[in-house]
């Protein structure tokens, strides 16, 4: 396997998480697929095996430079374990192999659980669907990847690890104005900080219909949908609160050439304005709108200039590390995530080749949290259901509910799911 | 599957209540697919797994500053800190957490343990020798404490990098680094810092570094050049 270099620095967006990782932020995030059989871990591993050598960039070990953090390829294989309850546990970077990514399994269901460092989303979906494709070759099933699956056969390309923050970047461009602070949700705390997961399920055909008769797309529906569940569950009431916004992460590839399998993503903060009055259209209009504006290529390469352009400051780039980060983690906590009230990924649409779809009965994406944001929503749709997985760090459902029950009064047929079933 | 009246959802789910409003579940006949049973990892009560508490560190944390406002107290007392001996006290308990805690019992890699109490120690005798100005010690630090202890720890990384060659990449930043401090007494010479006329510690150092350097890039291959790149890479 052609292996450009043994060794690679971080892309522009990886190198924050370092930083900011501690034992309760872990920076992971899990894409996951459930099969049609239970999971055979023997065959999970051997698939595994094989896989990591097809991904140098996620075969890594981080390690301290003097400056920057960087990646290094091991030679070690990831060793498959039994999914825990606790979600997105931070990675142990002094482990055993030191991985930065975990594969985990469950009954039906095989998990990847990534540093954030690593890739993005959809480079984590890229990583299980290769993972998956080869778990059901081991398994003795005729499947063929249909050029949608990059398997260990198909040859590895420069352009894979490219950082394609840098290939687009142009300082004519301007960059982005300052954010404001945001509402953070209220609630009592897990003792134990611990991810409480509620999985919400619907056929993706009947929510893509109450979107286009509303005339806006999908996720703009669900975002003014998670807003307006928020501001009735908690900020109602409350005018001196400070605005919600959610943060929805863009994948970059849709606006910029990339085939890239690290991070290659920006994000667009959302608010708007709400009383307790606001019909729903109107903020389904609001979030339209912010949408449209923000999801053109010319102000998401604002995005990418702001961070470029604090990453190639020479005297930045000449501070040790160990100050780098203290920095980092000091600007994090007063701008990072207080941003934004809760983050909502949208992964859109996941595609597999024809012939692994009867083996696969679903495709689920969780985010792992913070210590200053309380929920985080992510949401994909394969095999015509839509999966929103709610994560928080609160033990009170009550966004949840108000979003579940509104889909439900749409006429929805809504599928709860949740970690913590057995405690109730 | 069962059935949640109150949020008009299906909860697939063995538990008896409602994830979302804790109302009580109804067994439904028309399940809407899926065969009920666990589908995540069931949360059990919490367990508090935090960080331990750890008895002993915090004994001797107390015990700690204790000695040092007793001492900072009796320095008062006695001669109204005109000799403040107690300031070495004060001082030097840092040093001795330092060397206990990151030094002996730190799992870190063994070199930068080593740089770490290089400079740990070059500190501590700064302020000896501050303490001592004045006195026919003065300049000792300086002149001989930090030369020879930049030699020593330069030898000690490379008799680990010689024994345990295997692990090379994870010391030769250290070593490097080392090295380059090791040049330091050079400038502490010029600036006329040193006790006059005793300059052969300070070249001596600065010799035993250039030495060490210049063997790390006689004896080592490209490898070694990589890793320096990779370390150092702004």
């Amino acid at each position: 396997m052609a292996q450009p270099e043994n060794w690679y620095r971080l892309d522009n967006a990886a190198k924050i998480y370092p930083a900011i990782s501690n034992k309760r932020r872990g920076s992971v995030f899990r894409v996951s697929v459930t099969l049609r059989d239970m999971v055979d871990a023997e065959a999970l591993q051997r698939a595994a095996d094989v896989v990591v050598q097809r991904f140098p960039t996620m075969a890594v070990r981080l390690h301290k430079g003097l400056f920057w953090y960087y990646f290094e390829n091991t030679q070690a294989s990831p060793r498959v374990q039994r999914e825990r309850p606790w979600l997105c546990q931070p990675m142990d970077h002094s482990g055993d192999e030191g991985f930065l990514f975990r594969i985990s399994y469950h009954q039906r269901r095989v998990n990847v659980e990534m540093f954030h460092s690593l890739t993005d989303g959809t480079g984590a979906l890229v990583f299980l669907k290769a993972l998956v494709f080869h778990y059901l070759r081991e398994q003795g099933h005729a499947v063929s990847s249909e050029g949608d699956v990059l398997d260990k056969d198909r040859p590895f390309s420069i352009e894979e690890v490219e950082d394609s923050f840098l290939t687009h970047y142009d300082p004519k461009n301007g960059q982005r104005a300052q954010e404001e602070l945001a509402y953070q949700l209220r609630g009592t705390p897990d003792g134990d900080g611990r991810l409480r997961l509620t999985s919400v399920g619907m056929d993706s055909a009947r929510a893509v219909q109450l979107s286009r008769d509303k005339g806006c797309t999908l996720g703009e529906y669900l975002t003014a949908l998670l807003m307006q569940s928020i501001y009735l569950a908690q900020v109602a009431g409350r005018p001196n609160a400070l605005p919600i916004r959610i943060s929805v992460p863009v994948n970059l590839r849709r606006f910029f050439r990339s085939r890239t399998l690290r991070n290659f993503s920006s994000y667009l903060n959302i608010g708007a304005q709400m009383t307790p009055d606001t019909p729903f259209d109107d903020i389904l209009e609001q979030v339209r709108r912010q949408m449209r504006e923000g999801l053109t290529q010319q102000n998401l390469a604002r995005g990418i200039n702001a961070n470029i352009q604090a990453e190639r400051n020479l005297f930045l780039r000449a501070t040790p590390l160990v100050i780098k980060n203290v920095a980092l983690r000091m600007a994090y906590r007063l701008y990072g995530e207080r941003v934004f009230t809760c983050a909502f990924s949208n992964l859109g649409q996941v595609t597999l080749p024809q012939s692994m779809q009867p083996y696969v009965t679903r495709i689920e994406v969780v985010l792992g949290l913070g210590d200053i944001n309380r929920l985080n929503v992510a949401a994909c749709s394969y095999g015509g259901r839509l999966v929103i997985n709610f994560t928080r760090s609160i033990t009170e459902p009550d966004v949840e509910k108000l979003f579940c029950r509104a889909l439900a009064q749409q006429g929805l047929q809504v599928t709860v799911q949740s970690n913590e079933g057995g405690a109730l | 599957m069962k059935r949640c009246r109150q949020c008009d959802v299906w909860v697939d789910s063995d538990g008896a209540k409602c994830p979302l409003c804790y109302a009580d579940l109804e067994c439904a006949q028309d399940g809407a697919g899926g065969a009920p049973g666990e589908t995540y990892p069931q949360l059990g009560p919490a367990q508090h797994n935090g960080p331990g508490y750890h008895v002993v560190s915090r004994i001797f944390l107390f015990l700690s500053l204790l000695a040092a406002a007793v001492s900072l107290s009796v320095n008062f007392l006695v001669d109204r800190m005109h000799t403040p001996w107690s300031l070495l006290v004060v001082g030097g308990i840092p040093f001795v957490w330092l060397l206990v805690r990151y030094v002996i019992m730190g799992k870190v890699n063994i070199a930068r343990r080593l740089m770490t109490q290089l400079l740990g120690s070059a500190g501590f005798v700064l302020l000896l020798e501050w303490f001592l100005r004045g006195s026919i010690y003065q300049g000792w630090a300086l002149t001989y404490a930090i030369p020879f202890m930049n030699v020593a720890a330069t030898l000690a990384i490379t008799m680990i990098l010689c024994v345990r060659y295997l692990r090379w990449t994870a010391y030769t930043l250290y070593q490097f680094l080392t090295a380059l401090l090791g040049l330091l007494p050079l400038l502490f010479w010029l600036m006329g810092w040193i006790t006059p006329g005793i300059w052969w510690p300070s070249l001596a150092s600065a010799f035993y570094s250039l030495a060490t350097l210049a063997g790390m890039f006689i004896f080592v291959d490209r490898k070694y050049k990589n890793e320096l790149i990779r370390r150092f890479h702004l």
